[in-house]
């Protein structure tokens, strides 16, 4: 369990990181979402212990986050474009890394590469941008660590390796209890395999923990009403629901409320619908939900 | 154990750039190999280890650029995200580096210089004795250059945080001291001291507070002699002074890499407190140029409300402009740029208050004279009296080096000598205007030896007046010993007597007897001499005395007034009344130097004359160059010089006189 505990991170008067606290469960693949410098890259850095935070500290294991490598034994690092030595074949970081990391398994990382039709004796340099991060992430869940901290990891991947990733990355959580921290600036990058997701907005977060549970008290109602019974019912529906979202578009009309789902339909009902039914919401509609709620414009999350 | 597995792991580690260790071994096995093609030729002036210029550069400069190769990756965001997320401590990273750019230069070096040893050793038996001694040495003081070089190095890449400002840095510590007493101080003492000569403190503070010339030092490369370099030892404050730079730049290192955050990798400086101390010195160092600079120009350097104006004035817009020099390279786009308004200001102040300083210390200065208790020696050196014109001319045109010979020969040690010339130089002191003298005639280089151990030295402008007064010197016993130093030997039974008038050379045929007899008469003459009597004559002659038997080789001047001398030697057959005059001079070639400006190349008429009448007019005027031994006393015209073709008599040869004429 990695515990953020009021981290707080100037870069001048750059405010990167503000009092942020968090935590992340164990054996969990945890997103970090936000905009472009939100300060994702920012806490992982902090958390990997290369930036030493202003205020505030990180708990890895109740451990404090710290210089010692016993500790840092424990996680891998994979920043968004990964410093390799010139020249270096995937085969010789592979072989500096196993002096790193004890549990590095090069048996591993040669079996991944070919399943991926990667040449682990061709220079590093040589490959594409894709190669060198399916390549990295190879090496880095072969680390045998308990954490793994990406930044955007799947970013510049085409979608049939993106989906051979994430099924690594299941794989090897369901077989070692492997805590995954991927930050990501596209939500659709992480909703499909991250229970928890925390959105940092500049430098601040927003919100953290299990989107889907939050989604128990959201709800989303696809229904069409006749004629222009549409702006009528969306000025009611507002003065008697909480409604995040009303939108019109065609003949259907979306919306999404908190409260009691039950009420709910009851409300739509009374205004008389041709059709009218629940429709299950994504994770991007959760977010949009909860923080448009907040107030905030978090449009550019959801591109 | 846990620290020394993740230590050795990442010396390995650092072995994965093999461009520190290429170039080190490359270089020293370059040099090895020259060095063996010198040796094989000459081995008496060509030095391997100390004593080499070549050895001196490589260490400084392989220090320099290994600080670089090692701690590159601090100038590399990305490289350090990489070595700083794994399993290790960021100092268990910067050791096995320092150790690494360090094993890389001792390697070699010591393998080079070994092998150079039992080269040179086989080749010569004078070097086979102290070999091992010298090698030793050479790799000790090879060794300290390498760590002075490598530790400034290494702080100035731990502070910077890009490239160009680390080479800055860098060249800030090595060469600071340098332009602040070589241009500064030096500027200011020559601007504001009349009677500055020169300063053994800002001198020893220049050999030691400059890493280049420190590393010199150390290695002995101004030794020529070989057996003085075999068995140089570096002086005991020198190595003090390496082992403070390397250890002080190396204890600067150690906290600054601690607290260097990675995030400020790719601007000016990665700490704020290296930043503020590299520009306030530099502002510093810009706000006293300048009033040096003004000073220059205008010609303020007397006491005065100006002065001070104007030291104040430069003082400020030099320092301001400096400082704003620097926030331009440093400062980080957004942030404002007048900051740090007070560290500019307080650079300026400084550099007002520096300049006050030695402005203030002016009359100190100049009118300082030792204390007699504390003054173990004096030495004098005056400008003109017992030196052929040429160095007269020499030392008029700025060359100390005729001053410094003299200074070291005319030491005075005994009790009167110090009296009489402390005595003099208070009277010249007493006798001195406050501006530049205009009747100026020659100038005098004093030293006081103190007790301490210290050196003071002043140069003193001496008017006819002062000249006059330094008879009260030249009088003295302990003087006369240095000005005649024939009169101080025992015995010439075993030696040789020339007596050369400035165109011919003859042999004195003296018995043991007469020898004894002459020397008892020089003594005398000397005893009697006073300093007013050389402004009456030339020399009449020369006496070269030489003796193998006792190692003697020694030149008097003779002058008419030493008449027992010139008895003896009239006695012994030797025509001391015979001059250039008297012999028959067949042609002459007169050279005349008009004056011209500054900068401006030629204004010399020469003249030729053969006929006997012309030649008879210039005759008389004429003295041999070799006998022109009192240029202010007895002066020549500095601007004619003649050479004279003299038909000897008898052989009918021509011998050409170089003469002057007066």
């Amino acid at each position: 369990m990695i515990e953020v505990q009021h981290v707080t991170k100037q870069f001048d008067n750059i405010t990167a990181l503000n009092d942020v606290t968090f935590t992340i469960p164990g054996g969990s693949m945890f997103g970090l979402l936000g905009t472009n410098g939100a300060g994702k890259s920012t806490l992982l850095r902090v958390m990997a212990g290369i930036l030493a935070c202003d205020a505030g500290r990180i708990l890895i294991d109740q451990e404090p986050c710290g210089e010692h490598p016993e500790g840092k034994e424990k996680f891998f690092y994979l920043p968004d474009d990964p410093y390799y030595f010139p020249n270096a074949s995937m085969e010789v970081m592979t072989g500096f890394y196993r002096r790193q990391y004890t549990g590095m398994d090069p048996e591993s990382v040669a079996y991944m590469a070919e399943r991926l039709e990667l040449d682990i004796r061709r220079p590093l340099r040589t490959f594409s941008k894709g190669m060198k991060r399916q390549a990295f992430l190879i090496m880095a869940l072969c680390a045998d660590t308990e954490y793994l901290l990406c930044d955007e990891v799947f970013d510049g991947l085409d979608p049939l390796v993106t989906e051979v990733m994430k099924d690594l990355f299941r794989k090897e959580m369901e077989e070692r209890n492997l805590t995954v921290v991927v930050a990501a600036h596209k939500l659709k990058d992480l909703e499909e395999f991250c229970q928890d997701i925390a959105i940092l907005h500049k430098g601040g977060i927003l919100l953290a923990g299990d989107m889907r549970k939050r989604a128990g008290e959201v709800f989303k109602i696809q229904c069409v009403f006749d004629g222009d019974g549409s702006k009528a019912a969306e000025e009611e529906l507002r003065a008697c629901l909480d409604l995040v979202r009303f939108r019109q578009e065609g003949y259907f009309t979306t919306l999404i409320a908190r409260g009691a789902k039950e009420e709910i339909l009851e409300q739509i009902q009374a205004r008389n619908p041709v059709f009218c039914r629940e429709v299950p919401m994504t994770l991007q509609e959760i977010f949009l939900a909860e923080m448009e709620g907040n107030g905030y414009d978090v449009g550019k999350v959801f591109q | 154990m846990t620290s020394a597995k993740y230590f050795s792991r990442w010396l390995r580690e650092a072995e994965r750039s093999h461009l520190a260790g290429g170039l080190s071994w490359g270089l020293l096995s370059l040099y090895m190999v020259m060095t063996i093609v010198d040796l094989s030729a000459d081995t008496e002036y060509v030095f391997f280890g100390l004593g080499s210029m070549e050895l001196c550069g490589l260490s400084a400069g392989l220090g320099l650029a290994f600080a670089m190769i090692e701690f590159f990756y601090l100038f590399h965001a990305r490289q350090q995200d990489f070595y700083y997320s794994l399993p290790v401590k960021k100092s268990t990273i910067f050791l096995s580096r320092y150790v690494h750019g360090l094993c890389q230069f001792l390697a070699p070096l010591l393998l080079t210089q070994i092998v150079l040893g039992v080269y040179e050793a086989v080749n010569s038996q004078n070097f086979a004795a102290c070999a091992g001694a010298y090698v030793g040495r050479s790799i000790g003081s090879a060794l300290l250059v390498f760590l002075v070089f490598y530790h400034t190095g290494i702080f100035a890449v731990v502070i910077a945080g890009r490239v160009i400002t680390a080479v800055a840095a860098a060249a800030v510590f090595l060469f600071y001291f340098q332009v602040v007493i070589q241009d500064i101080f030096y500027g200011y003492v020559k601007e504001f001291y009349r009677h500055f000569y020169r300063s053994p403190l800002l001198e020893e503070a220049q050999e030691l507070l400059v890493p280049l010339n420190l590393a010199k030092r150390l290695m002995g490369t101004g030794l020529y002699d070989w057996q003085e370099v075999w068995e140089y030892l570096p002086e005991g404050k020198a190595v003090c002074a390496a082992v403070l730079w390397a250890g002080i730049f190396l204890a600067l290192s150690v906290p600054a890499h601690r607290s260097r955050r990675t995030e400020r990798t790719g601007r000016a400086f990665t700490c704020v407190l290296a930043e503020r101390a590299i520009q306030a010195a530099v502002s510093l160092s810009g706000g006293m140029g300048l009033g040096i600079l003004l000073m220059d120009v205008t010609g303020t350097a007397e006491y005065g409300a100006a002065t001070a104006v104007l030291l104040g004035v430069s003082g400020m817009a030099g320092a301001c402009g400096i400082h704003l020099l620097t926030e331009c390279l440093v400062r980080m786009p957004g942030t404002a740029f007048g900051r740090r308004r007070w560290q500019m200001c307080g650079a300026g102040v400084c550099a007002f208050a520096v300049g006050c300083i030695f402005l203030g210390n002016k009359a100190g200065f100049d009118g300082y004279l030792p204390e007699r208790a504390s003054v173990e020696e004096v030495a004098v050196s005056v400008g003109g009296i017992d030196m052929k014109q040429k160095q007269f001319v020499r030392g008029e045109d700025g060359d100390d080096s005729v001053a410094e010979e003299r200074l070291l020969w005319y030491s005075l040690a005994e009790e009167e000598s110090i009296d009489a010339g402390l005595a003099w130089i208070e009277e010249v002191l007493a006798g001195m205007g406050d501006g530049p003298g205009a009747d100026q005639l020659t100038s005098a280089t004093v030293c006081c030896h103190l007790k301490d151990g210290s050196r003071c030295y002043r140069r003193y402008p001496l008017d006819q007046r002062a000249l006059d007064s330094f008879a009260q010197v030249y009088e003295t016993k302990e003087y006369k010993k240095r000005a005649y130093p024939l009169a101080e030997a025992a015995d010439l039974k075993k030696a040789q007597i020339l007596w050369t008038d400035g165109v011919t050379e003859t042999a004195v045929k003296l018995s043991a007897q007469e020898k004894e007899n002459f020397l008892a008469a020089y003594k005398e003459d000397v005893a009697d001499l006073k300093m007013d009597m050389l402004k009456t004559a030339f020399p009449a002659g020369a006496v070269e005395i030489t003796s193998e038997v006792d190692g003697i080789y020694l030149e008097a001047m003779i002058y008419p007034f030493f008449r027992r001398t010139c008895r003896v030697l009239e006695n012994a057959g030797t025509d001391v009344g015979k001059s250039l005059t008297d012999y028959r001079i067949v042609a002459l070639k007169v050279q005349t130097q008009q004056p011209v400006p500054q900068g401006v190349t030629g204004g010399v008429t020469m003249q030729f004359f053969d006929e006997e009448n012309d030649i008879a007019e210039w005759s008389g005027k004429l003295i041999s160059e070799k006998l022109a031994v009192q240029p202010v006393l007895c002066p020549v015209d500095p601007s004619m010089r003649a050479e004279a073709e003299v038909e000897e008599e008898g052989t009918g040869a021509s011998v050409v006189v170089d003469c002057f004429l007066y």
